[in-house]
């Protein structure tokens, strides 16, 4: 291993050790179940929730990610913090805008108005879209996936990626689940595992980590 | 090392050279900030040994010491600054030109 491989692991072991909290896949699986019910609300098909539940989900949804940070701090400054100590990930500098960072960035605004598009003039059925959303999304966090294995260094992260789009597919072909249950069912059920994986993340993390007392807290409290 | 270089003194900077700063240098330089807990746990040092080599660094002026109050207990927190990272960046040439032509 050269130095700049030994820098870079050392890099991957802060940025892994920010999300032993199990913080991150618990907000995750609470987006999941909350976003993901109401945005998928589709009338004329039954629905495990009501439009006022989906409504209030809605707003509490919106305010979640405004508060998060908010709640975040506090969360951390207690319970995480005393543990490993705190530690600011480095920044880097966003790429330059450049011709060719825009000639993206116009080509994907357009490509998603041509696909808004033609989904509302029914030139591609709603139902395909509802059947094979998971299935897309699931290919969204296989390309996370890809940026977590890089920043984590630990390729389990392949294998999040890779359940999420095959899962994705599976109900998307699962002729026995109804069109209007296959979106419910993928973001449910992921939502609901990744909630849990938090909470039981978080729980071995404090076993793990006890709170450290420093001598300049001790001196603090003389 | 170039043949130019062959016969010149190696100028490792000694401030930077001692292990346990070192240690505290590299930890720094991949993070933006990190606090005295964080350090700790992660080079192993105690408390005092710690703080006595942060007192250096902050007097060489490669690391930036911030004190402030989190739950009402005094948090310190350590982050390199741009002649710190500077020198880390020379240190770490000067030192790959001591190994380079070594055979593997």
């Amino acid at each position: 291993m050269n130095e700049e491989e030994s820098l870079k692991t050392i890099e991957q072991e802060s940025f892994r050790e920010t999300r032993e909290d199990g913080f991150n896949e618990t907000n995750f699986g609470i987006m999941l179940l909350l976003l993901f019910n109401a945005i998928y609300e589709k009338p004329g098909y039954p629905s495990i929730f009501d439009v006022w539940f989906n409504l209030i989900v809605c707003i509490f949804g919106m305010l979640c990610v405004i508060f998060l940070f908010q709640f975040y701090k506090v969360f951390r400054n207690k319970y995480v913090y005393p543990r490993i100590g705190y530690v600011k990930l480095r920044e880097y500098e966003p790429p330059k805008v450049t011709f060719g960072v825009i000639a993206v960035v116009i080509l994907m605004i357009a490509t998603a108005i041509t696909l808004i598009y033609i989904i509302s003039i029914g030139v591609v059925a709603t139902d395909l879209v509802y059947r094979w959303g998971p299935a897309f999304f699931g290919l969204i966090m296989l390309v996370a996936s890809f940026y977590l294995k890089d920043k984590t260094g630990q390729n389990r992260y392949y294998l999040f990626g890779a359940l999420m789009t095959i899962t994705g597919v599976a109900v998307a072909f699962a002729e026995f689940i109804s069109t209007d249950m296959v979106s419910v069912i993928y973001f449910d059920g992921w939502g609901i595992a990744l909630f849990v994986l938090g909470i039981v993340k978080f729980v071995l993390f404090i076993r793990k980590y006890p709170i450290i007392g420093t001598p300049e807290v001790a001196n603090s409290e003389q | 090392m170039n043949n130019e270089d062959v016969g010149k003194p190696v100028e490792l900077d000694k401030t930077i050279h001692e292990p346990a700063r070192l240690q505290i240098m590299t930890q720094l330089y991949v993070v933006e900030e990190a606090d005295f807990l964080f350090l700790m746990r992660k080079t192993g040092l105690t408390w005092g040994n710690l703080s006595s080599h942060m007192s250096k660094l902050e007097a060489a002026g490669f690391i930036e010491v911030k004190k402030e109050f989190l739950d009402k207990k005094p948090h310190t927190i350590l982050k390199m600054t741009a002649v710190g990272r500077s020198a880390f960046e020379d240190y770490r040439l000067e030192l790959k030109k001591v190994f380079e032509g070594l055979p593997e």
